[in-house]
């Protein structure tokens, strides 16, 4: 009897091994972000940004010299057979396993034939969905290349901690993975969001609005990375139709119910005891947006209020705020501003993109009995016509750590 | 025949959610996804009230005969002739439909974890495991199938918690998706959830008592409804109705997507327990497909008679060329040819059963 147990263990390590999908580490070389450009004839070309994980292990006290990441740009037909291809090359079997982003170059977003290539991404296994897509303003390949972070070498987890941080802040879009592209493109009647990045550098930018800005704009001085994240790429059924900058970005994520609210947004708008002066504003949304929508009528109008709560973080007009009267003025020239700058941005997706990148085709969804009804509808084409009225339920909650301070004219004599 | 097999209540309560839950795994939601888009869910969940009758008759007629299973209620109903034609359809049926799930779940886990792997491996592998636990009995099936219960449970509840967390309430509506009548059209096909609980009346004589089959078939009934219905409304919740629509296998993209705080591939959680759950599923049906086949032959020993079908389910199973698209089709057509059949046998034997135990009260 123990004979025949042994046996039958032996047999079965042959099979529980697995041996025809065994993968090991040493042999595998881990693609973080693929790059997608434009190619001649109806090829695309395919980046592959691979880290050393040598490199990685440094900080346990490795001494060799080794280079942080290793970059290949080739041509390709799709993503799936140029895995292969890149072995001409690469000594180790190239591997989706880690996947963390897709960065696009905005020449081929902004192409007819690129959905035909970034669906390619359904069908290898191991490309999940929750992969961050980006669109970059020059060649991915060169992307790539200046992308030389200097307080976190390793890339990985720079894009990793850089995407992270600036969802949360507003600046660029919070839900820009494969998932939501390929769902919003396939329903097909709201704009997507895509992250907007860039790594060079506009030397001479004419200052428009100092706050307004998109990844590229932001003049700096010092020695430091040149890649910056600000922004949204707007897609409008697969293609790129064109960009918003950071701030829209943020109005987008405030009035969207669908997307992950950014928990970190700082702003700034005029002050309204001094016009020459800013306020900094910290803006949190505490629950869902309401929604109100009268589709039937002969102006189909949709009314949303954003309930937020504003944390007044700088007063450069030294106005003493602990005068109710100063307060109530505060509170009504901020919710107006801020009423404003959303309006603005919504009548510009109305005119400029004819479309809205607010879900608010899933709250008009809740209207109809059945999909028929609604598809027959058509809301994305109507909606360019439609009365959009947003309203803010704003409450200022603090005034910073200190709440009062002297007033100007008694410092400056 | 000659060994005499017997199973506690809560292993066949494991057993049955755990044969029948399992489908919610594998392209079966599609089906529903695919005809009535949004309102999908709803298919089960309305055709919970004509199984919960075609069970209700299942369980008054065994109940009326002890110590008799199914087969041989349709025996005594039925009559000699008429009964082995009834046998023999069910056990037509029950093959058919391991051959084709068998290819289905091979055909899922080589595109989905070990694309490398020949496809005839893993299906042979699968099916002697399967054979092996055939081989062992229902009652080794039960005990393992107990003995999994819970992380299985956990590990689904989890699933489905996070996945509705981190979906959309809103992809919901419109809440009628395709129109009433598509759904009411639709949720006869579901109805075919019944199927697996009419060959667990196979089962129903090693049960302790013919009492403890009723609870058991109602407990596995209830759990079974919510639990396809969330998982439908959790697939949708993700995806919304247009691209499900384009997806082969929603559970294993959904297990994909979603992550453990900082567990980014949790998948590899849930694949085990479910391979576990798969060899369960396909052992019970081997066993009772060669149980069918002992009794329609008069073979005594019937389990013997495992290797020899594990062999012809991978033979026939890997006939169909390109799997992913034939499969699905070639299955939907099988359940409009199942749903008939299995109720006027139900709603038969139930019409017989209540004039044969008429005529024994008169004669009394």
């Amino acid at each position: 009897m123990p004979i025949k147990r042994i046996g039958l263990l032996l047999i079965s390590v042959i099979f529980l091994s697995g041996c025809w999908d065994k993968l090991e580490v040493e042999k595998r070389a881990y693609v973080v972000g693929i790059g997608l450009d434009k190619g001649e004839d109806g090829m695309i070309k395919v980046t592959f940004m691979i880290p050393n994980p040598e490199f990685a292990s440094q900080a346990q006290g490795g001494a060799s010299n080794v280079p942080p990441k290793e970059i290949i740009t080739m041509e390709a037909n799709d993503l799936i057979s140029i895995k292969n291809k890149a072995n001409i090359i690469v000594a180790k079997t190239i591997t989706y396993d880690q996947l963390q982003f897709i960065a696009v170059s905005e020449e081929l977003a902004a192409d007819r034939e690129f959905i035909r290539f970034i669906y390619d991404a359904t069908k290898d296994v191991e490309i999940r969905r929750d992969v961050n897509l980006f669109i970059t303003k020059e060649e991915t390949a060169e992307y790539f290349r200046k992308t030389n972070p200097k307080l976190e070498l390793r890339v990985h987890k720079y894009f990793d901690l850089i995407i992270d941080h600036v969802q949360r802040t507003g600046f660029i879009p919070s839900n820009s993975e494969l998932l939501q592209f390929f769902r919003v493109t396939e329903a097909g009647s709201d704009l997507f969001l895509g992250i907007y990045s860039t790594s060079e550098k506009k030397e001479n930018f004419d200052w428009q609005d100092k706050n307004k800005i998109i990844a590229g704009e932001l003049t700096y001085e010092g020695a430091t990375g040149k890649t910056q994240f600000a922004g949204g790429a707007v897609f409008k059924n697969g293609k790129m139709i064109g960009k918003v900058t950071g701030d829209e970005v943020r109005v987008a994520n405030l009035v969207n119910n669908t997307v992950t609210t950014a928990d970190d947004v700082l702003a700034s708008y005029p002050d309204p005891f001094d016009k020459n002066q800013q306020l900094a504003v910290k803006i949190n949304k505490l629950h869902k947006n309401k929604i109100k929508m009268n589709l039937k009528a002969e102006k189909p109008l949709i009314d949303v209020t954003v309930p937020i709560v504003v944390e007044i973080l700088s007063d450069h007009s030294m106005t003493n705020y602990s005068l109710k009267k100063n307060r109530v003025i505060l509170e009504k020239k901020v919710k107006e501003s801020i009423e404003k700058e959303f309006m603005d941005f919504a009548k510009k997706t109305q005119t400029e993109f004819k479309a809205q990148p607010f879900g608010w085709s899933l709250a008009a969804r809740k209207k109809f009995k059945t999909l028929k009804e609604y598809q027959d509808y058509n809301f994305q084409e109507k909606y360019p016509d439609m009365e959009v009225r947003i309203h803010i339920d704003m409450k200022i909650t603090d005034f910073g750590r200190q709440k009062n301070i002297p007033h100007i004219k008694g410092v400056s004599k | 025949m000659e060994t005499k097999q017997s199973i506690g209540l809560r292993e066949f309560i494991a057993l049955g959610i755990i044969m029948i839950g399992i489908k919610l795994t594998d392209d079966t939601p599609i089906i529903y996804f695919k005809k009535l888009a949004n309102s999908a869910w709803m298919a089960p969940l309305l055709s919970a009230g004509m199984i919960a009758v075609l069970l209700y008759f299942l369980i008054s007629t065994t109940e009326k005969f002890d110590n008799q299973n199914l087969v041989d209620l349709i025996f005594t109903l039925f009559g000699k002739y008429i009964g082995w034609i009834a046998i023999l359809y069910l056990w037509a049926a029950l093959f058919t439909a391991l051959i084709i799930d068998t290819a289905i779940y091979t055909d899922l886990i080589s595109t989905m974890y070990f694309p490398n792997t020949p496809m005839f491996a893993i299906y042979f592998l699968m099916m002697v495991i399967c054979g092996f636990g055939a081989y062992k009995g229902i009652q080794a099936i039960g005990s393992t199938a107990w003995a999994i219960f819970l992380y299985i449970t956990v590990a689904l509840i989890c699933a489905l918690l996070i996945t509705i967390t981190h979906g959309q309430f809103d992809f919901l509506f419109p809440f009628l998706g395709n129109g009433t009548w598509p759904v009411i059209k639709e949720s006869l096909k579901a109805i075919t959830i019944y199927d697996e609980l009419l060959y667990l009346g196979i089962l129903s004589t090693m049960l302790p008592s013919k009492k403890d089959f009723k609870k058991g078939s109602w407990i596995i009934f209830g759990v079974v409804i919510t639990e396809i219905t969330l998982a439908m409304i959790s697939f949708l919740m993700i995806f919304d109705y247009k691209s499900i629509q384009l997806l082969s296998y929603p559970w294993h993209e959904v297990i994909r997507y979603i992550s453990l705080g900082f567990l980014q591939n949790v998948e590899t959680l849930f694949f085990p327990f479910w391979l576990v759950g798969l060899i369960i599923r396909f052992g019970a049906y081997l066993y009772l497909i060669v149980y069918m086949f002992g009794r329609l032959f008069n073979i005594k020993e019937f389990q013997l008679l495992v290797p020899i079908f594990s062999i012809l389910v991978v033979f026939l199973g890997v006939i169909p060329e390109q799997p992913t698209f034939t499969l699905p089709i070639i299955r939907s057509k099988l359940i409009m040819f199942t749903v008939i059949p299995t109720c006027s046998i139900t709603v038969l034997l139930w019409v017989l059963a209540k004039f044969k135990t008429r005529g024994k009260k008169h004669a009394n």
